[in-house]
């Protein structure tokens, strides 16, 4: 029926993609290595992983999100062993504090929170019950929610699929987790080649691709795709190739982030805990041998000695003595691909560490690529749709996480006061103006949060819809009232049966 | 608080998209606190005769709590599993977009690349092979899904084929039941409101005044409200979809008994072929540009599969949409929001869905702009959607002669279609998206059916042994044809499950 009898894996033998270089550090040298080489293992495409040296420091941790055990899936990473190596925790959400003056702290779970009624969605019922007097909080109706506030853990199964969509996150040791990664990598046959640096990058005259990179062990590589994974320096693709940096320092005014450990907690929470402060933001991720901290503020705001006088304060707990604070600043790369460079990660988009993102931008761009890896030179087409969509999904994220700052409730502090008041890009401004008025949510392409994360994230930073869906009035009072206790029911039944997270980490 | 349902809904024309909104507004909203009324000039026939519809209105009369038997009794309704597409690139061609995937992903590797992996190893395995309804189709077949989702008989959806007629008149009959208050008149005056210029009420030719808080235009290509009263533009897409009439008529019964509605290209359009139970129903969609009303009909008496029922009618039309469905108090469904031919059966569904997102942005009182602005971008997206898919289908039209076929394979192409031919071409990459149709399988049909030619494909189909991937085709292919082949033919099983012919164990239809 068809001719196409032309097709090949190469569209011209001689410009053919056989040789992929990725240079940088850390987590994102390391899933890049790990997940090219298990898509391309048989097909010929050697990959060779640049190692320059760590900046990974004892106190870092790396929180995910909840699609990372997905990837690991990918890999084959086993999660018991790995849980094991990293002092790693499950966390079933985030717990949001101080982020309004009157409002009381919120539990995000990785979950849905209550399930349609007659088609409509369950938080236009909570939305009208709440104004008929209702006490019951959202969160209430998340079985994430309630189970992480009881200090319980549970994987998902058959019988709380019936109830709720339920998801849960790691926090990770950041040391332990890239050694795992790192293993993967090498065990699948990834090349390795280890630097202090990067000398010299050499540029092809006809078309600017980058040609080869001299390093400081005095060895060449030559290549056909480069990938930066050097984190914010972007080596290659910020300054070989000179790609500028777009700022959205407006939106994210906090630049300073300061990482600390603490004495670790028992039990162990299974969740995270965020509470602003005027400044900026404390977040507490439990490990096993210690408790992670991370705060982020505004350096035009406090010096480094006030912000960890502040976090000690704001957590009420004492800090080891390796605290250490790292300047950065939210913004991206104009594009993520530029020639036959792909950067991946810091490397490509820079976001505010709000919401752990950080591993999820890693794994987006790395999504794309495996399923663009260009067939030859001219990868004009691959480029364009990987910086079209990549760019796309990284601007839903970043609105995402923007909301925090912009719907918070702390009036009469000037970093908050700016937040609320600034201008957000258009679509997001549009979603929360419908969400606002009638608790409906718009959509978009490329969206890494879905709905019940946009739901649970408005209504507990207190973005209460002015009306709601009046198909929602058609559903009997009665019915309502019932369909709720037994949601509530069921919660409560569940968690009876649940343990503490300790039952769930190796011992 | 309160959701501030508006209390009177009048609905202004009882077409197919009236009718559906009619009976949505019936089922979803209590009558002592919404009251829907209906308005129509009974002397205003309804464009369409067979219609082809897509599983989406599967959903909406479930919603309505149908039972299907008994609506396809009715409206003279069969099952559809894909649209036939003969002779578009080439003479001689024939390929189904199907309700339903093109085989799986092997080693995590999409199909379509391992599809063209094969190719270049010089296997030439026919893609509609690996498609569970696109070889039932193929062999007039027809049977319900399995409800078992590991079973290959579980990898395909269905639509229906009916009276479009017929399909308002029962919903008439189920919101007539349910308490709707139909009217029969026609508009003489709208009056708006001096302050805002909102829609104030309907003056009817009988001297009734039909006052209402929100107002839905379904009064056709006239536009009576949103066009002549409200003024709101419309966008024209004829340069990239120039077919603007259609002869239509309906033939006994004869030919295939396929569950597919064929489209056959022809020298200035094409001609759909819609088998109902009892006739079928079957058109010329051309360009007045490109050939005259007399040869285009003489091109549709020479292409009958039976004898002609009575003499072919004519409908004029023209591609294009209104810049927004609604405007103030008024929304504009069915033709009145925009046409785009039926080459993809998109009509019912694009009244369905506008119907969708109306439920899901019902507004209150006063009418909030931004429920509006949503609206009008989802509508939006729908339309622009199906017009690309459409122009695709034209353009790559390989080496058809004649003065349509130059024009609409040398055209500009919107930009947006345009980036997804050349990624296809390339690589094979079929277009992604949330919103909108049409899925990736759909995509995958028409462009591999259209001849477009990818020249490589993704190097990750190399990853996997060559013999273990071809044997794990062959063995689908073979899977779905030992399927097929015991599955009931699709007349039979019309036959047995909703015969529209009259006789004493089943209820006839009820005609209005």
């Amino acid at each position: 029926m068809s001719d196409i009898n032309s097709a090949r894996g190469s569209s011209s033998e001689t410009g053919r993609i056989r040789k992929i270089v990725i240079v940088g550090r850390d987590e994102a040298l390391w899933l890049a290595a790990g997940t090219l080489k298990t898509s391309f293992s048989h097909t010929g495409l050697e990959i060779v992983a640049v190692e320059l040296p760590s900046l990974v420091r004892s106190v870092d941790v790396t929180p995910t999100l909840p699609t990372q055990s997905v990837f690991h899936a990918k890999l084959g990473i086993q999660e018991a062993a790995m849980m094991a190596v990293t002092q790693g925790t499950y966390s079933l959400g985030q717990r949001f504090a101080n982020f309004a003056n009157a409002r009381p702290a919120f539990m995000q779970g990785y979950g849905s929170c209550g399930t349609a009624i007659n088609l409509v969605p369950f938080h236009n019922y909570w939305i009208k019950a709440r104004g008929l007097g209702l006490k019951a909080e959202f969160e209430d109706f998340s079985l994430n929610a309630v189970a992480a506030r009881q200090g319980r853990f549970f994987r998902p199964d058959a019988e709380t699929d019936k109830l709720a969509e339920c998801d849960y996150a790691y926090h990770l040791s950041a040391g332990a987790y890239c050694q795992v990664l790192k293993q993967v990598a090498l065990k699948r046959g990834v090349h390795h080649v280890q630097a202090a640096r990067l000398c010299e990058v050499s540029h092809a005259p006809e078309n600017g691709h980058i040609t080869t990179i001299s390093l400081s062990n005095g060895e060449t590589m030559s290549g056909d795709l480069f990938i930066d994974a050097t984190g914010a320096d972007s080596l290659l693709l910020g300054g070989a190739l000179e790609i500028g940096f777009e700022s959205w320092q407006h939106w994210f005014p906090c630049d300073r982030l300061l990482s600390a450990s603490a004495p670790a907690l028992a039990p162990l929470p299974s969740f995270s805990q965020v509470s602003a402060f005027r400044s900026g933001w404390v977040a507490q991720f439990p490990l096993r041998d210690r408790t992670g901290i991370r705060q982020v503020y505004s350096s035009a705001e406090m010096d480094e000695r006030a912000a960890l006088e502040s976090a000690v304060v704001v957590t009420s707990t004492r800090f080891g003595t390796d605290s250490v604070v790292t300047p950065y600043a939210a913004g991206r790369r104009q594009v993520p691909w530029s020639g036959n460079c792909v950067a991946i990660g810091e490397a490509a988009a820079v976001f505010d560490p709000i919401d752990n993102v950080g591993i999820q931008i890693i794994m987006t761009g790395l999504a794309h690529l495996t399923s663009l890896i260009p067939l030859d030179n001219d990868m004009t087409a691959e480029r364009k749709v990987y910086n079209l969509n990549v760019v796309s999904t990284f601007e839903r994220i970043r609105d995402y996480q923007m909301c925090r700052y912009k719907l918070n409730r702390r009036f009469d502090q000037p970093l908050w006061d700016h937040c609320r008041d600034m201008t957000v890009p258009d679509l997001l401004a549009h979603k929360i103006e419908l969400f606002a008025a009638r608790g409906h949510l718009v959509e978009y392409n490329d969206e890494t949060f879905i709905d019940y994360d946009w739901w649970s994230m408005f209504l507990g930073h207190g973005l209460i819809p002015k009306a709601y869906d009046p198909l929602a009035d058609q559903t009997p009072d009665g019915e309502i009232i019932q369909r709720f206790q037994g949601i509530l029911g069921a919660i409560k039944n569940r968690i009876m049966w649940m343990k503490p997270m300790e039952a769930y980490l190796p011992s | 608080m309160t959701s501030q349902i508006p209390r009177r809904i009048v609905i202004l024309g009882g077409g197919t998209a009236g009718w559906m909104l009619a009976a949505s507004l019936t089922k979803a909203f209590k009558p002592q606190d919404t009251t829907v009324r209906l308005i129509e000039s009974g002397d205003i026939s309804i464009v369409g005769v067979g219609e082809s519809t897509l599983p989406q209105v599967r959903d909406f009369n479930e919603f309505l709590g149908i039972d299907e038997a008994e609506f396809m009794r009715e409206t003279n309704g069969t099952f559809k599993l894909a649209i036939e597409f003969r002779d578009w690139a080439r003479e001689g061609d024939c390929y189904f977009h199907p309700f339903g995937v093109h085989g799986h992903t092997i080693q995590g590797v999409p199909f379509l690349q391992c599809w063209l992996r094969a190719q270049a190893h010089g296997h030439s395995f026919n893609i509609d092979d690996f498609c569970y309804p696109s070889v039932a189709s193929r062999e007039q077949k027809f049977e319900f899904p399995s409800q078992d989702r590991a079973s290959i008989r579980s990898t395909y959806s269905y639509a229906y084929h009916f009276d479009a007629y017929l399909y308002a008149a029962y919903l008439r009959r189920w919101s007539e039941k349910r308490g709707l208050r139909r009217t029969e008149g026609t508009v003489v005056d709208v009056t708006l409101r001096p302050e805002d210029g909102f829609i104030q009420s309907l003056t009817l030719a009988s001297g009734e005044v039909v006052e209402g808080d929100l107002f839905i235009d379904c009064s056709g290509f006239r536009g009576v409200l949103i066009n002549q009263a409200l003024k709101m533009e419309w966008e024209d897409w004829q340069d990239w979809l120039p077919c603007d009439r259609a002869w239509a008529v309906s033939t006994d019964l004869g030919g295939d008994t396929n569950a597919t509605t064929r489209c056959t290209a022809r020298e200035a359009g094409w001609q759909w072929r819609i088998p109902l139970q009892r006739r079928i129903g079957t058109g010329y969609v051309f360009s007045s540009r490109y050939t005259t009303e007399e040869r285009a009909r003489e091109v549709l008496l020479e292409n009958l599969d039976g004898p002609a029922q009575g003499d072919p009618r004519l409908i004029r039309f023209q591609s294009g949409r209104r810049k927004n469905s609604w405007y103030k108090n008024c929304i504009a469904l069915g033709l009145a929001s925009g046409f785009l031919e039926p080459l993809e059966s998109t009509s019912i569904y694009m009244s369905q869905i506008a119907v969708t997102f109306l439920m899901a942005l019902f507004p209150g009182q006063p009418v909030n702009p931004v429920l509006a602005k949503e609206y009008n971008r989802l509508v939006d997206i729908e339309y622009t959607r199906v017009r690309d898919f459409l122009i695709l289908h034209y353009h790559a039209s390989g080496d058809r002669g004649g003065d349509l076929w130059r024009h609409v394979q040398t055209m500009n192409l919107p930009e947006s279609l345009v980036e997804k031919i050349e990624i296809f071409k390339r690589r094979g990459v079929v277009p992604r998206y949330r919103d909108g149709l049409f899925s990736p399988a759909s995509w995958t049909a028409v462009l591999t059916g259209q001849r477009i030619s990818p020249t490589g494909y993704d190097p990750q189909a190399d990853n996997i042994d060559l013999d273990v991937m071809l044997k794990n085709m062959a063995e689908l292919r073979d899977r779905i044809a030992a399927n097929v082949a015991t599955m009931p033919g699709h007349a039979d099983f019309v036959r047995e499950y909703c015969s529209a012919t009259p006789s004493p164990s089943s209820r006839g239809p009820i005609h209005v």
